[in-house]
């Protein structure tokens, strides 16, 4: 029962993490119309950038933190001016094939050029694990709480923006109707170029709680990340933003529940399970596509 | 001399890739006016007004306002200079609430927006009555006084409203009809693209003729309502 509720907390950890990035993902999707893969690969670039971050000095928290969501905005907007035209014209597919160019880049990268192509870990005392809250046979750490929180915290903030404020209403409105969005005067390039700078900051923020949950970062991850995120919005319904959100959390519970009682590494598995049952009984995704 | 010319257009051609749709289309509007685009379906009154608020390229011609070239310039410059477009449709977002709907057309508007919202509201008493409603749930004619509503919301100086009776029923093309000398009364000016060409000349100060893609006749209402041609054309040749 303990290992239960101990996997189940877990998955909730993971979730949300996959939550925030769905949360981009679908930001970038519902506004700019653009399909990017290659989300993922900027969140684990990200990671690589906190790790050298941390390493430079001396495991300053603050400075991690910076690297991650500075380098995360910066290579996100480096990356905008590839997809603009792509964006304007509606070639999701064409930006697909686009953003997959774009994270075989950045995978090499990973794989050659940082900590000489070999994976990166992170400093233990960021995972939190020295301070675990226990009960009966398991435990929690107080970075999984924190995961949960600051998620929470994020995503709360997100929907403030996107349901409260003129540009979150820019942004939906963009999403519905592009055309009359732009027969209302709306700037729709500079608005594009917001969006890519949310998603950055997102990013970034999914970078450090990746970070502190899994300990370590791989080129690998990215391509695994990037499934599983592609996972959750097809199956959920390409830009709904809300229902990508549960769908990230059933996807972190499954994987987690999967990874307690299945033996082997079943996670990727899942994900593509999700993929192809969505696929073939309902396209549009379990909640509806608002793209 | 006072300037009255609010938009001039001369000489202009549009095309959409291949297929021209207007030719050598030369109109003037004046501050205050009601001027009206008279035509079938097809004639190119819809692409004229796309063309002023800067939707479609185009080669040849000029389009001035307030004395300013406004040709191919961003359509997010010419909202903000004060001309909106009500288009064919209504064009409100269905998924939004009728405020938010509002809150949408004023985006690029700096000054107070509840003062605008009042003055909306007052125009269209019902739009606060729905105000929390999801606009796609409203009928043909609340969604039309919706979408005239949003474009003021930016206090432009020229609305161009892009057929506003199709669909509608009798009732509510006479109600809606009924806000537009009101709209001049506020300092507005309108250019009113419409099928129902009765409404459309009694309405207005004067009036363009459009024909596959160009200019047959123009005057004022008066002259056009006793125009032979159109009385055979549109209005059935019932006199």
């Amino acid at each position: 029962m303990e290992i239960f509720i101990a996997q189940f907390i877990n998955s909730f950890s993971m979730g949300s993490i996959y939550a925030l990035l769905v949360i981009g993902f679908n930001l970038l999707v519902l506004v700019t119309g653009i399909f990017p893969y290659a989300y993922a690969h900027v969140v684990v670039f990200s990671m690589y950038m906190c790790w050298i971050g941390l390493d430079i000095s001396n495991n300053n928290i603050i400075v991690g933190i910076t690297f991650a969501i500075v380098s995360a905005v910066a290579l996100s907007l480096l990356t905008e001016p590839l997809f603009r035209p792509l964006s304007r014209r509606g070639a999701q597919l064409g930006s697909f094939i686009v953003s997959m160019a774009i994270g075989s880049i950045i995978s090499e990268i990973l794989s050659r050029n940082l900590n000489k192509g070999m994976g990166i870990n992170f400093p233990t005392e960021l995972k939190g694990e020295g301070s675990i809250i226990r009960f009966g046979v398991s435990a929690i750490s107080i970075g999984q709480i924190a995961t949960v929180v600051g998620s929470i915290i994020a995503g709360g903030l997100f929907f403030y923006i996107l349901f409260r404020t003129k540009q979150g209403r820019a942004f939906r409105a963009i999403g519905q109707s592009s055309f009359n969005a732009r027969l209302l005067g709306l700037p729709i390039m500079r608005i594009g170029l917001l969006v890519f700078v949310i998603a950055g900051i997102l990013g970034g923020i999914s970078a450090i709680f990746l970070s502190m949950s899994l300990g370590t970062a791989s080129a690998s991850l990215a391509d695994n990340l990037a499934i599983k995120i592609m996972a959750v919005a097809l199956f959920s319904g390409i830009g709904n933003i809300g229902g990508g959100i549960i769908a990230a959390l059933i996807l972190g519970l499954a994987e987690n529940m999967a990874l307690a009682y299945l033996p082997g590494t079943y996670s990727q598995a899942i994900a593509f399970a999700m993929i192809m049952l969505v696929v073939m009984v309902k396209p549009q995704g379990l909640f509806g596509t608002k793209a | 001399m006072e300037q009255t010319n609010l938009l001039e257009i001369k000489d202009l051609d549009v095309s959409y890739g291949a297929v021209s749709a207007l030719r050598n289309i030369d109109i003037v509007i004046n501050k205050g006016e009601i001027v009206t685009l008279i035509g079938a379906n097809g004639a190119g009154k819809s692409a004229l007004l796309k063309a002023i608020l800067g939707l479609t390229l185009i080669k040849k011609g000029l389009i001035t306002y307030k004395g300013e070239d406004i040709t191919n310039q961003k359509t997010e410059n010419i909202v903000a200079s004060g001309i909106c477009l009500v288009p064919e449709g209504r064009g409100i977002l269905p998924l939004m609430t009728v405020l938010e709907n509002l809150q949408l057309g004023a985006y690029q508007f700096h000054g107070k927006i509840e003062e605008r919202l009042e003055q909306v509201y007052q125009l269209f008493p019902i739009l606060k009555k729905r105000a929390k409603q999801f606009s796609g749930t409203l009928s043909g004619g609340e969604q039309q006084m919706l979408s005239i509503g949003r474009g003021l919301m930016s206090k432009p100086v020229l609305i161009m409203l892009d057929e506003p009776s199709l669909g509608l029923a009798p009732v509510a093309i006479k109600e809606l009809f009924k806000v537009f000398p009101k709209l001049i009364e506020l300092g507005h000016t309108i250019l009113l693209s419409e099928q129902n060409v009765n409404m459309a000349l009694n309405i207005a100060d004067r009036g363009y003729v459009f024909e596959t893609g160009e200019l047959v006749a123009a005057g004022t209402s008066e002259e056009l309502k006793t125009n032979k041609r159109i009385l055979q054309s549109y209005l059935g040749n019932v006199i």
